[in-house]
């Protein structure tokens, strides 16, 4: 009997990314962060569920459509890890957070309708992949922080959301909260929502 | 403001491509107009006596569209000179950095209170261009004033991001009664759009522009330095305007205003109306 198998594809630049690093030059000059922030990488990440009767099966098939076709990866200029995944929501495994260094946090953002995952959904249907159930896609910024963080030390939360979440003219970059849903994730496990 | 009428700076951030077309717009008006950049010197923005934010593609829509010119030292200066008065009209790309710079509603002035989101549109998705027939909501903004109440304007919109979001509920309405809904997506008729492609990205209440509650700050998705001659317009525009496009075939006419130049008079109209320096 066929269930339902999620998995995460994290899709990054082989090169150095000219979008984390406008983003870094923003946190650092513009809003004047330099002293707390040292660096910033960017993934997309896709959470793609498929409908296979192994977990293997699954990745396969979701490995298939990566390699067959341009939609989430380009083999010249991107790498990519496919991970299981428990669940569709970010808190349900650690795969949101693999690879976070004790010095780094990450902040989660995707679009509040999905319309980005729903159009590339919308194509592999349209290709035949219907045993493809959901497709969102994430950007997962990766934030290297001047003092590594701690856990339980309220300021590392307060400069995320001033990283993350847009409310003001010099407050936040990273989404804004009209449109898009945020999610922070620190080093010892821990996610918070940012703008739900 | 010269004699000659008043001086407008369009500014230019890196990966904007609108600004030479909506200089001649606004040259066209008769106010002066420079191209100002973005690393240009701030202490000089204070001269101009109204502003224009072009379309395009500021820092290549980097993060999210508007987000990174937002924090650009000049919006600050920019936020000055608005918060005294002086007029700030958003196209497009220009219109994604005053939402992200929190200037437009502006309810809580350089607070983001707005979100332009994806275009959401059956059956497609991601960019989109067409012409739409933008109807003036309310004419007390430095986009409307020279234009009239319920006047039906064809401008042509191209982007991406276009959808005006608020997760504060009750805003819009809020917006509408206050009068700062100043421009909405309708039918060629002048009828409120009824869905796609007359409202072409799905924007709540077929809103197109807003301004912040004094009106001299106005963000707008529709480009009208692109239909500011009647060449511009296309051959089959329905409406009025194409009606008047195709009488000036082959004539003088052809090179007269078009409807997207009220939208600039309208900037010239409000400087006039407020004074220097407002």
């Amino acid at each position: 009997m066929a269930a339902r198998h999620s998995f995460l594809l994290s899709v990054e630049l082989k090169a150095a990314g000219n979008e984390a690093r406008s983003a870094l030059e923003a946190l650092q000059e513009k809003m004047g962060l330099r002293d707390l922030v040292s660096d910033l990488a960017r993934e997309e990440l896709w959470e793609i569920e498929v409908q296979a009767r192994t977990a293997g099966a699954a990745r396969e098939t979701i490995e298939q459509l990566v390699r067959s076709t341009n939609l989430f990866a380009n083999p010249n200029k991107h790498k990519y890890t496919l991970a299981a995944a428990g669940g569709a929501e970010p808190d349900d495994d650690a795969a949101w957070a693999a690879g976070l260094a004790d010095d780094e946090v990450a902040v989660l953002v995707t679009d509040r309708e999905g319309v980005e995952g729903e159009s590339v959904f919308s194509a592999i249907r349209r290709i035949g992949a219907d045993d493809v159930v959901h497709i969102r896609k994430w950007t997962r910024w990766r934030i290297r922080l001047v003092e590594p963080p701690t856990a339980g030390d309220p300021e590392v939360l307060a400069l995320i959301r001033k990283i993350g979440v847009a409310t003001g003219r010099r407050d936040g970059l990273l989404s804004n909260p009209h449109s898009q849903i945020s999610r922070a994730i620190l080093p010892w496990g821990e996610e918070k929502v940012l703008a739900a | 403001m010269s004699e000659s009428g008043p001086n407008i700076a369009v500014l230019r951030f890196p990966g904007m491509n609108c600004e030479e077309e909506t200089r001649r717009s606004v040259l066209a008006t008769g106010a002066s107009c420079d191209i100002f950049m973005w690393n240009g010197p701030t202490s000089t923005l204070a001269d101009y006596d109204g502003y224009v934010l072009p379309g395009g593609f500021s820092y290549q829509d980097r993060v999210r569209a508007g987000a990174i010119a937002a924090k650009d030292r000049v919006v600050d200066c920019l936020f000055e000179q608005a918060e005294r008065g002086k007029p700030v009209i958003g196209i497009c790309n220009g219109a994604q950095i005053l939402i992200e710079a929190g200037m437009v509603p502006g309810i809580r002035a350089g607070s983001v209170e707005m979100g332009l989101a994806h275009n959401i549109m059956p059956d497609r998705d991601g960019y989109y261009t067409r012409w739409t027939h933008v109807v003036v909501a309310h004419e007390r903004c430095c986009a409307t004033a020279a234009l009239k109440p319920a006047e039906t304007v064809p401008i042509p919109v191209a982007h991406a991001e276009g959808r005006f979001v608020t997760r504060d509920e009750g805003l819009v309405d809020r917006l509408f009664e206050a009068g700062q809904v100043v421009l909405t997506y309708g039918a060629p008729d002048g009828t409120p759009a009824d869905g796609f492609p007359d409202n072409p990205n799905g924007s709540s209440r077929n809103i197109a522009g807003i301004s912040n509650p004094a009106g001299n700050v106005v963000a707008m998705m529709p480009h009208p330095e692109r239909s500011s001659w009647m060449f511009q317009l296309p051959d089959d525009l329905p409406g009025e305007w194409g009606r008047r496009r195709r009488h000036a075939r082959g004539g003088d006419a052809l090179f007269g205003p078009g409807p997207g130049l009220g939208v600039m008079s309208s900037l010239v109209r409000f400087i006039e109306n407020n004074g220097k320096g407002a």
